[in-house]
């Protein structure tokens, strides 16, 4: 395809300019601010125009010329496929217009269809990509890197901002946000998780509350089953309890007739007791005026007087025998007090017996004496023997020292002279130790002493002799009994003097008891005179039978007047016999009663109403139990829990949930399939290009650069384009190693490589805005040789500043600045 | 008696699990309950002699205790009403007779003399000598198959009204159903009224003589619903039959087509349904048609963003990426042609419709992401 005129009106610096343009290469030259770049920009605004235009859109705005109050309008008429066609985009009516064979189409779709037809199916962004170079974009590259994005994003067939690298990427986050915490814990759970979390959560709480719902509908129908059964008891038991209390009814006035029947019996016969006490009572008192009036207090004087004078005839009568007996014991006491004073002994023998006694004692004393002092004389006439025997020894031994000391003193030595005077001094010792008394006269002291003991003991023996003589005359066996005898004879003596006068006083009292007794029986029997004929009686025992037959009387009549009292209490027979009266009256009513209908078939045998207690106790129990069960069921249908709206309420939330869920995996399955076409669909397109893309590039940049770099590779995934070069024998680094103009170069290749790749039929125009500015004259001159070959298959616009290709230009353009 | 009012409604289903509506079902259950209070309402207000429930007034055979509860309590404000309001109670499809269970529970027959429970094996008939009329009724029997609720109802012809409950489906060609009649069983009953029930929307089943009429639940009961929250008050005698069609719902629903063409992101979708707000509205909206490459509409954000606008709210996304906008990149050669290519093979080879779902939502991804245009960000 080729431009072979454009047309434009209010584009920019244009108000209105039109250009013929030839095939091949076409040089349009100018300075800065001449409008090539606006032409290159007005080219890719006709022929690929947006499908819809923002007129509000700033840079649409800013392509109207100033000062214009209109839209632009671009005209361009081109050769394609051996046709000619007239291309019109007024922007101001926003419409277009293709003429083409005569025919003039105004159909914006059917246009664009036609245009796609042509044009290939490319968009303007593989057009900008490949086929048009602009300028800014090569100025503003800072890096290779940023050249290489571009690229890449080109190649794979991104928009204006997204490469398929990138896209891939943010795929790649989109699914770690959705999958977050799907197989792997997070803090923070992805919609996923989140979502499958709160379905776990929903089917845990359905789980636990389906069953105690579903519990909780049985309890309820039992509950009901069970209110109902328990109607049913609670009706039976009512009508059992109801017989019951009739039966007990019954029961409680047969009760109460055999009450009233026995109670009327007991009236009755109180009524006929209390009559035949009254008729006694009667007779009791007619027989009373009978019998002599004696009153109670008389009876009993009459009672006591004749007891008293049978008392004090008996006393009168005792007294007199006691008196009698007393004379008798007076003269036996008389007897023994003569005897008593014969049997007292001689006073004389008793003093004989003391004065003998009294001398033995000191016989017996002196010769105790007399014997201490023999027994003194003997000892001391032994020490005296004792003493004279050892000085007779020492003066012994005195001697013999002394002789021996003299003769060796005078022979042996002066010092044994010394022995002698040891001699000496033991007979000095000798002589001072000697007895005070003499042998003999220690001797005769002793003898006297025996003698005088000897005497002595002789005549206490004849002392002795002489009191037994004593004692034995006296009768006693000793001095002492001697003495109690004599005392005892005394002291009988005047006991029997004080008996004496003693019963003779008694038997004088006697008397005189025996004679008071009798006047006061005197008295009495005057008094029982008085009684006897006040009571009509003739004794005195047949006094007291008339005060007993008088006292029974009265008794009787008493006892007969109080048991009547007894049986009528308060009342009078009156009373009594209308009580009676009264109570028979109920008696039959009662009976009555008991025959009423609503007690008939009330009369149960024991058996029957024992089958009817053990009936209510049964029933009672059933009721019981089924209160229980009832209590039960209620607490079961009355579980707090037990809430079917919540039940169903959560059964939809995970119905709901389930839904999300699913949505959820089918966005995320979405998402992953994307990811995994585009990144097959990545891989393989650059794969593609990148295989035609390498030599060609390569080819192209070694022209460029004499031949210096031939060999590129580009990266299949980031599509970073590498240089090898032979003189360093490796990678060059593009950023730090190469010139700027060699790094255009590079990409430079690249695009014109890419252009050929895609555009390898029916070419569009080829736009380049001074791609070579930078570049030396050798390789500037290499440069325009590849672009003119390049302009043999299409057509070339070069918008640049310089002359230097007008030489090669099938067509010289020049735009100034006005 | 001259005329006889009835208020007849169906299908209450008092507390039904709706597992559609995630978590604004409890609150349709409210609302559910809060209707069926307005039918009792209008049974007092109208005067009414005889409230007709033609089957599942309850959701299930074994409804929990405080359903029940709720049920006899408002039940119990008819009969206590003075005079008070007979009721006849149908068991459904939901709350089918067994012997022994719910509609034989001491509860149940403590309602009083009043209530009457058209239960048991066969139909039954039961007469209402202060209405001069007679009910006819067969109870959905528990597990039984092809059930034929009017073949055994015939009028009585000595009794001036005679009124039928059924509780099934109108044969159709494309409705199996265990309890079904069709238009000749209608017409055959011979009843002065007939009051069916088991269609969720308001139907009219006239045939000959015979008006028929399925009320319909007295509130709506999910997105699909359409024609319901409606009662019938029927007035009896004078030799003709009349139905007045009462609304007692209050919320409604409705279902809006979205082509996502004419979308251009999840923003729009957003203001689209924002057009319809109405916090008694339960809406469903499928965005369908195709999604321009690279246009990603987020349907569970729309749906998160708007919920509170509407009682409920459900958007299904029913899009497929315009593959053929795609024909120019698939050939480019380039990254985003490859990948376009990619994924229109797995759509192609996608073996169920989530496989299929998955690979569209991956193109669209994949087109937004590599034109820029959004995609996650």
């Amino acid at each position: 395809m080729i431009l072979t005129r454009l047309r434009l009106q209010r584009f920019r610096c244009f108000r209105d300019a039109s250009w013929e343009f030839a095939p091949g290469l076409n040089v349009i030259r100018g300075p800065n601010e001449s409008g090539k770049s606006t032409m290159r920009e007005a080219i890719v605004r006709l022929l690929f125009a947006e499908k819809k235009v923002d007129t509000r859109d700033s840079q649409f705005l800013a392509c109207t010329s100033w000062d214009c109050q209109r839209q632009f309008v671009l005209e361009g008429e081109l050769e394609a496929a051996g046709r000619r066609l007239m291309l019109t985009r007024d922007f101001e009516s926003q419409g277009i217009e293709l003429c083409m064979d005569g025919d003039a189409l105004t159909d914006e779709g059917r246009v664009r269809e036609r245009l796609s037809e042509l044009l290939q199916p490319w968009s303007r962004e593989v057009y900008e990509t490949t086929a048009c170079l602009r300028q800014q974009e090569f100025a503003r590259l800072d890096g290779g890197e940023r050249v290489s994005e571009l690229l890449q994003q080109r190649l794979a067939g991104p928009g204006a901002e997204a490469g398929a690298q990138s896209v891939i990427g943010e795929l790649d986050d989109a699914l770690e946000d959705i999958n977050r915490g799907v197989s792997r814990p997070a803090k923070h759970l992805g919609p996923i998780a989140s979502t499958m979390s709160r379905i776990d959560d929903l089917e845990a709480q359905v789980a636990h509350l389906r069953p105690i719902v579903s519990a909780a509908q049985d309890a309820a129908e039992r509950l009901e089953q069970l209110r109902d059964r328990r109607k049913d008891v609670e009706r039976e038991l009512e009508e059992r309890r109801h017989l019951q209390e009739r039966v007990q009814r019954r029961r409680e006035l047969e009760e109460e007739l055999a009450d009233l029947t026995r109670r009327c019996g007991e009236l009755e016969k109180r009524s006929r007791q209390a009559r035949e006490l009254q008729q006694r009572i009667s007779r009791l008192e007619q027989r009373l005026e009978e019998l002599p009036d004696i009153s109670p207090e008389r009876g009993q004087e009459a009672r006591e007087l004749v007891r008293d004078l049978d008392e004090a005839a008996r006393a009168a009568e005792t007294a007199e025998e006691e008196a009698k007996g007393l004379a008798e014991d007076a003269e036996q006491a008389e007897q023994r007090l003569v005897a008593a004073r014969e049997h007292v002994p001689d006073e004389s023998l008793l003093d004989r017996a003391e004065d003998l006694q009294r001398e033995v004692a000191a016989t017996e004393t002196e010769c105790g004496v007399l014997a201490e002092e023999v027994e003194a004389a003997a000892e001391q006439r032994a020490s005296v023997e004792r003493t004279s025997g050892r000085q007779r020894l020492r003066y012994l031994l005195a001697v013999v020292l002394v002789v021996a000391g003299a003769v060796l003193g005078a022979l042996v030595s002066p010092w044994l002279a010394l022995v002698a005077l040891a001699g000496a001094g033991i007979f000095l010792w000798a002589s001072l130790g000697g007895p005070r008394m003499s042998v003999p006269e220690a001797r005769r002291r002793h003898e006297e002493a025996r003698t005088r003991l000897e005497d002595l003991q002789r005549h206490l023996s004849t002392t002795r002799e002489e009191l037994a003589a004593a004692l034995e005359d006296a009768g006693a066996r000793d001095v002492d009994a001697l003495r109690c005898h004599l005392r005892d004879a005394r002291k009988a003596v005047e006991d029997a003097v004080e008996v004496h006068a003693r019963v003779q006083g008694q038997a004088e009292s006697a008397i005189d008891s025996a004679e008071r007794h009798r006047e006061r029986i005197e008295g009495l029997e005057t008094q029982l005179q008085v009684a006897l004929k006040r009571a009509d009686a003739q004794s005195s025992e047949e006094l007291l039978e008339q005060v007993e037959r008088v006292a029974n009387a009265r008794d009787e009549l008493e006892s007969a007047r109080s048991e009547l009292k007894g049986l009528l209490g308060d009342s009078t027979l009156k009373e009594l016999e209308d009580d009676f009266s009264a109570l028979n009256a109920d008696r039959m009513g009662t009976a009555e009663a008991l025959e009423a209908p609503e007690l008939a078939e009330t009369d149960l045998t024991p058996e029957e109403y024992q089958a009817l207690l053990s009936r209510i106790a049964e029933l009672q129990e059933q009721a019981s139990a089924l209160d229980e069960e009832l209590d039960e069921a209620r607490r079961a249908a009355e579980h707090p829990e037990a809430d079917p709206e919540r039940l169903r309420s959560l059964e939809e939330q995970l119905v709901a949930a389930r839904r999300r869920l699913e949505r959820l995996e089918e966005q995320r399955d979405a998402l992953a399939l994307t990811r995994e076409l585009l990144d097959r669909a990545h891989r393989e397109t650059v794969s593609v290009a990148i295989d035609v893309l390498e030599p060609r590039t390569g080819d192209l940049l070694s022209e460029l650069t004499c031949g210096r770099y031939g060999e590129v590779t580009f990266d299949r995934s980031t599509l970073e384009p590498a240089i090898h070069s032979s003189e360093k024998g490796g990678e060059v680094d593009i950023d730090s190693e190469l010139s700027c103009a060699t790094r255009e170069q590079v990409y430079l290749a690249a695009r014109l490589a890419l252009t050929s790749l895609v555009w390898p039929d029916e070419r569009p125009p080829i736009l380049l805005d001074d791609p070579m500015v930078n570049f030396d004259a050798t390789r500037r001159q290499e440069a325009l040789g590849i672009i003119r070959r390049l302009a043999e298959d299409a057509q070339v616009l070069l918008f640049t500043c310089y002359d230097v290709y007008d030489h090669a230009a099938a067509r010289v353009i020049e735009l100034s600045l006005d | 008696m001259s005329t006889v009012r009835i208020v007849h409604t169906a299908d209450v289903h008092l507390d039904a699990p709706n597992a559609e509506l995630g978590e604004r079902a409890a609150a349709l259950r409210r609302a559910t309950r809060e209707a069926f209070t307005r039918v009792i309402d209008l049974c007092l207000e109208r005067d009414a002699h005889l409230l007709i429930v033609a089957g599942d007034l309850f959701n299930q055979a074994r409804p929990d205790a405080a359903t029940i509860d709720f049920a006899l309590g408002q039940l119990r404000r008819l009969t206590e009403a003075s005079p008070p309001v007979a009721v006849a109670l149908l068991p459904g499809t939901h709350d089918c007779w067994r012997e022994g269970a719910l509609w034989d529970s001491p509860r149940m027959r403590a309602l009083g003399d009043s209530v009457h429970a058209l239960c048991g094996p066969e139909a039954v008939t039961i007469h209402l000598p202060q209405l001069d009329l007679a009910l006819h009724g067969c109870a959905h029997l528990c597990g039984r198959e092809r059930q034929r609720p009017l073949s055994g109802l015939r009028p009585e012809a000595d009794l001036p009204l005679n009124v039928g409950v059924a509780h099934g489906s109108m044969e159709r060609g494309d409705v199996a159903d265990s309890s079904m009649f069709d238009a000749e069983e209608i017409a055959a009953t011979g009843m002065d009224y007939l009051a069916l029930g088991h269609w969720h929307s308001w139907t009219d089943h006239t045939a000959g003589d015979v008006v028929a009429i399925n009320p319909g639940s007295p509130e709506i009961d999910g997105f699909a619903q359409r024609d319901a929250g409606a009662v019938a008050v029927v007035t009896l005698g004078e030799g003709r039959t009349r139905v007045e069609r009462v609304t007692v719902g209050a919320l409604r629903g409705e279902q809006v087509a979205i082509d996502a063409g004419e979308l251009g992101g999840t923003e729009d979708l957003v203001t689209r349904i924002r057009e319809h707000a109405n916090d008694g509205l339960l809406l469903h909206v499928t965005v369908g048609g195709l999604a321009a490459p690279g246009v990603l509409i987020d349907v569970q954000a729309a749906q998160e963003r708007l919920a509170d606008e509407f009682f409920a709210l459900r958007i299904v996304d029913d899009t497929h990426p315009a593959i053929e906008d795609l024909e120019g990149v698939a050939a480019d050669g380039l990254a985003l042609g490859r990948f376009v290519e990619l994924a229109r093979e797995r759509i192609q080879a996608a073996g169920d419709e989530r496989e299929r779902r998955v690979a569209e939502r991956a193109l669209q991804i994949g087109v937004a992401m590599l034109r820029g245009e959004g995609g996650l960000r």
